[in-house]
């Protein structure tokens, strides 16, 4: 009979029955101790190299049967602890040197995570990518079935996905799965009123996009990315198609494995659910959770926000939208090296005891991240700056809008992932509201110059990503960031 | 009388162990007032036994709770308590008791800004623990103290694990308790020491396993740095709630051993074996043809049911036709093991042979399928398995450990734990021998009416709180100054 500690899980301690089992007969192979103590010493080497105190190696004893009456008996000391006393000398006069060796990096290796990373990356671009490569289909949809349904699905996706995975850590997979599943129906109920009126092609953009979105959060949630992905080969294939101008049966098939790719997404959401037999009651209390998930949520719909005032906005509407296409390749480069940098910090914190010593490799690493984040940052600047001094040609700002954007995206996944959603919403709406607002209240800036909304959004763009930068550099050398 | 029992893990939200032992106390001394404290993991829904009348109240204090930072300044309390913890000195014990104090103080219950709610704080939630961990790992290593490398990681889940374990100082008791009965060492004893400190309500421990040891038996799969800080942590707890206890009732000889090593005055100390009741263990007629094994208890590491099913197959050896029927449930978190022991059994060919009963309503019932009733385990109070099965006229073949050999005397088979092939042959022995068997059914019996019936355990107790708050009138009278007389 004993009460259980809540702190750690008994487990079996030292289940070697043959260590300790004192009927077993010696075998003579030379000059070997017959001193009991020294015997029992040796068999006990493990234990006592590992254990805390005296009392340990007691306990150990007391586990293997031997009481004070035994150590009494067959070693003719007065106590169990008397015996662990002499055990642990004995230990120490024969120890020998332990070289305090450098632990392996553990985890997977790094081949599995860059897999792993670029298949995320994959997924969560998938309703860009068949959103951007469809865009010509699109064309005269109503701006609430489009660029409405792209900020409630983006935002939305993030505040569930969010709470997606406390569900998971507490609950399963299952719970998780219909969590979301839950989440994005009842999105999509809600939607479907605010859609009224507007047609069955409407209803048909904002379900296909709200269904991206779910697959996408579920998938990374779940944890079933690759199998995720194979199920959407079909769905960018068909998207190729509608780009290259390929028609209805296009469509139709894009369609067909949109239905597909949600069934397998949602697969978990037939499993069995364990989580009836958890206490409903949580360590953390829901209001927190509601409230970073609607933090979340607003940094993914600025995020979306920023797409469309920035890369989508004025475009032509009979052509795919190329100017989104270095976040489609820039993202998953950012991702790769963030998941580098917590993984170098991990095993920092893992072998070094010395905080002075972390401080300097945290630096470091620090380092040549923010100098990875400069990238995108520079190399905007650096083309807007031709455009502006007729080095380049005026279609230049375009792309230096959409690789300035990928900065301020990578500087939002830094500021999120460390706990800094806040900020992370404010680099992003800020440029958001400038440009959505000149367009909107001051119309008549737009006409100044042919380019002057693509100037607007460099600009601003600049303006967000310097000071985000300089914010990320001081997030990432945070050692309290790190806990 | 109003008596405050707190428990970790168990009463009631679990059934079976401890919780039958509480279960027994609560509604025995009826002419006690209750007030339940349990430390739980998480908030549960609803207690696992109906509770009686007699119980005022019951608090459910949660180790993994939404924190509630405390509003003042825990860091140099945290810097004592890590510091004093690591020593082995009475001087790093009064160091580790400072800041324990101030801690205990800094999670005071007190009344909200805005609400008249008493609300206790988390003394170090919100606290960088894992940096004063560090600096104090330092310090006492620069003191000459050994331990283990803490690497930053170590320290920071070592952190969270502390900050964790020290939440229970935040637990409020009635105002009107007359006594705090901790049913265990460790963190139960801790919510009895804060209330110690601020209202001086004596306390009074029960151990049933010894906490402390029991942590050493169950380090899990840490680092040693965490390891070592836990139980250092565990050790330094311990060793103050045994020093300011007013009265310690181990359950057996053996336990009270631990509690003398680690600073209990042995005149606070008295054994109160665990008690049966008769009337619920009426002696079993007759016994089954089968030459059958009877076990009950919870599927747990520590019951080591791997040695018992090695030891059905010594058994089988002589007796072919044996076999184990075991009884218990397989608590939340042990299904790993509970399949270990399934596929230990299914490589010694003795998937047939091994009955998994499942949780049974009165351990008689399942005693009384099997010829002999056994008790494998590793680490042991006073179980009531063996008591039961005594006073049911079953023979015992049990481990020695724990107050084991204690509670059975010479009315019952005891060998070494871990030796299956010495269980076996003790099973062997008793399913052999129809004599054997009759013979030690009937002292067994006669030494559980003897020695471990429930009144008995019950008048004890009665006894010892009526002391102890008897203690606390006088102590609370006017004392008159004492006068210094110069040498």
């Amino acid at each position: 009979m004993s009460a259980d500690s809540l702190l750690m899980v008994p487990t079996q301690r030292r289940a070697r029955p043959p260590l300790l089992d004192r009927g077993e007969p010696l075998r003579f192979v030379g000059r070997v101790s017959t001193d009991p103590v020294a015997a029992l010493a040796d068999r006990m080497l493990e234990d006592c190299v590992s254990a805390v105190d005296v009392d340990e190696v007691a306990a150990i004893l007391e586990a293997n049967g031997i009481n004070d009456r035994v150590a009494d008996r067959e070693y003719g000391l007065p106590s169990v602890f008397a015996l662990a006393g002499r055990v642990v000398a004995r230990t120490i006069d024969t120890a020998h040197t332990v070289v305090q060796s450098t632990p392996p990096e553990d985890g997977p290796t790094p081949r599995a995570v860059v897999t792993d990373t670029l298949t995320r990356a994959a997924i969560y671009l998938t309703p860009l990518a068949i959103g951007l490569g469809a865009a010509t289909e699109v064309d005269g949809a109503p701006q609430l079935a489009t660029t409405g349904t792209l900020l409630l699905g983006w935002g939305g996706g993030q505040a569930l996905s969010y709470l997606g995975y406390r569900a998971l850590s507490e609950r399963g997979v299952t719970a998780a799965a219909r969590l979301l599943g839950a989440g994005f129906l009842s999105v999509a109920a809600l939607w479907s009123l605010a859609l009224a009126g507007n047609g069955l092609r409407a209803y048909t953009i904002a379900a296909v996009q709200l269904a991206l979105f779910a697959v996408a959060a579920v998938a990374l949630v779940t944890g079933r990315e690759r199998v995720v992905l194979a199920a959407a080969a079909p769905c960018w294939i068909a998207t190729a198609f509608v780009a290259l101008g390929s028609g209805r049966w296009a469509v139709t098939a894009l369609l067909c494995g949109v239905a597909a790719l949600l069934a397998v997404a949602f697969r978990p959401v037939l499993g069995a659910d364990v989580s009836g037999r958890m206490p409903w009651r949580r360590w953390r209390s829901w209001r927190g959770d509601i409230g970073y998930a609607l933090l979340y949520g607003l940094v993914g719909t600025g995020q979306a926000a920023l797409l469309r005032a920035v890369a989508l906005d004025g475009i032509a509407p009979h052509r795919v939208p190329v100017e989104a296409v270095p976040l489609l390749v820039g993202v998953p480069l950012i991702e790769l090296t963030l998941v580098w940098h917590q993984r170098r910090i991990a095993y920092a914190r893992a072998v070094l005891a010395d905080r002075g010593a972390f401080d300097r490799r945290l630096a470091r690493i620090s380092k040549g991240t923010v100098a990875v984040l400069c990238v995108p940052v520079a190399l905007g600047a650096a083309i807007a700056g031709a455009v502006w001094l007729g080095v380049a040609g005026p279609g230049g700002q375009s792309l230096a809008a959409a690789i300035l954007l990928t900065g301020v995206y990578a500087l939002c996944l830094v500021l999120a992932a460390h706990g800094r959603a806040g900020t992370a919403a404010l680099v992003v709406w800020w440029p958001t509201l400038l440009v959505a607002g000149v367009g909107h209240w001051a119309p008549a800036l737009v006409h100044v110059a042919p380019t002057f909304t693509e100037t607007l959004a460099v600009a601003t763009l600049l303006g967000a990503g310097l000071p985000g930068l300089a914010v990320a550099a001081l997030v990432l050398r945070d050692p309290e960031s790190y806990r | 009388m109003r008596v405050v029992l707190v428990n970790e893990g168990t009463y009631p939200y679990v059934t079976g162990g401890v919780s039958t032992w509480c279960d027994q106390l609560v509604r025995g001394l009826s002419d006690v007032d209750w007030d339940l404290m349990a430390i739980v993991g998480t908030e549960p829904d609803r207690p696992a036994v109906e509770l009686p009348g007699n119980v005022r109240s019951l608090t459910a204090v949660p180790v993994w709770g939404a924190a509630r930072p405390t509003r003042g300044k825990p860091e140099r309390a945290a810097a004592r308590l890590c510091r004093g913890m690591l020593g082995d000195t009475a001087a790093d014990l009064v160091v580790f008791t400072e800041g324990l104090r101030e801690l205990a103080e800094l999670a005071r219950p007190r009344p909200g800004r805005f609400s008249k709610t008493r609300t206790g704080r988390h003394p170090l939630a919100g606290a960088s623990l894992a940096d004063i961990l560090l600096d104090a790992w330092a310090r006492a290593r620069a003191d000459g103290i050994h331990l283990p490398r803490l690497t930053l990681r170590d320290a920071d889940v070592a952190g969270v694990l502390l900050e964790h374990a020290l939440r229970p100082l935040a637990a409020e008791i009635p105002q009107d308790a007359d006594l705090v009965h901790a049913n265990a060492n460790g963190l139960s004893s801790m919510v009895a020491l804060a209330a110690k400190w601020r209202t001086g309500v004596p306390f009074l421990m029960t151990e049933h396993g010894v906490y402390l040891r029991e942590r050493y038996l169950a380090p899990g799969d840490q680092s040693p740095g965490v390891k070592t800080a836990l139980l250092r942590f565990h050790r330094a707890l311990a060793r103050l709630a045994y020093w300011e206890s007013d009265l310690i009732t181990p359950v057996s000889g053996f336990n009270s051993r631990w509690a003398v090593r680690h600073g209990a005055d042995p005149a606070k100390l008295a054994v109160i074996g665990n008690g049966v009741d008769p009337a619920r263990f009426p002696p079993l007629v007759g016994e089954p043809a089968d030459p059958v094994i009877s076990w009950v208890g919870r599927i747990d590491p520590l019951k080591d049911l791997e040695t018992l099913i090695r030891a059905l197959a010594v058994v089988r050896e002589t007796a072919p036709q044996a076999r184990l029927h075991l009884a218990g449930p397989v608590p939340a978190g042990n299904e790993a093991y509970a399949a270990a022991c399934r596929d230990t059994a299914a490589n010694l060919g003795l998937t047939d042979a091994v009955t998994w009963a499942g949780p049974c309503s009165s351990s008689r019932d399942a005693f009384e399928v099997g010829q002999i009733a056994a008790l494998s385990s590793i680490s042991e109070g006073m179980p009531y398995t063996v008591l039961e099965a005594m006073m049911c006229g079953r023979p015992t073949v049990s481990t020695d450990v724990g107050g084991v050999a204690e509670a059975v005397g010479d009315a019952g088979l005891v060998v070494p734990p871990r030796d299956p092939r010495a269980f076996g042959e003790a099973c062997v022995a008793l399913l052999t021998s129809p004599d054997l068997r009759a013979v030690t059914s009937h002292r067994g019996q006669q030494r559980a009416l003897q020695q471990y019936t429930l009144d008995r355990c019950l008048t004890a107790y009665r006894g010892r709180y009526l002391q102890l708050t008897d203690t606390r009138v006088v102590a609370s009278a006017p004392v008159p100054d004492q006068i210094l007389v110069p040498a």
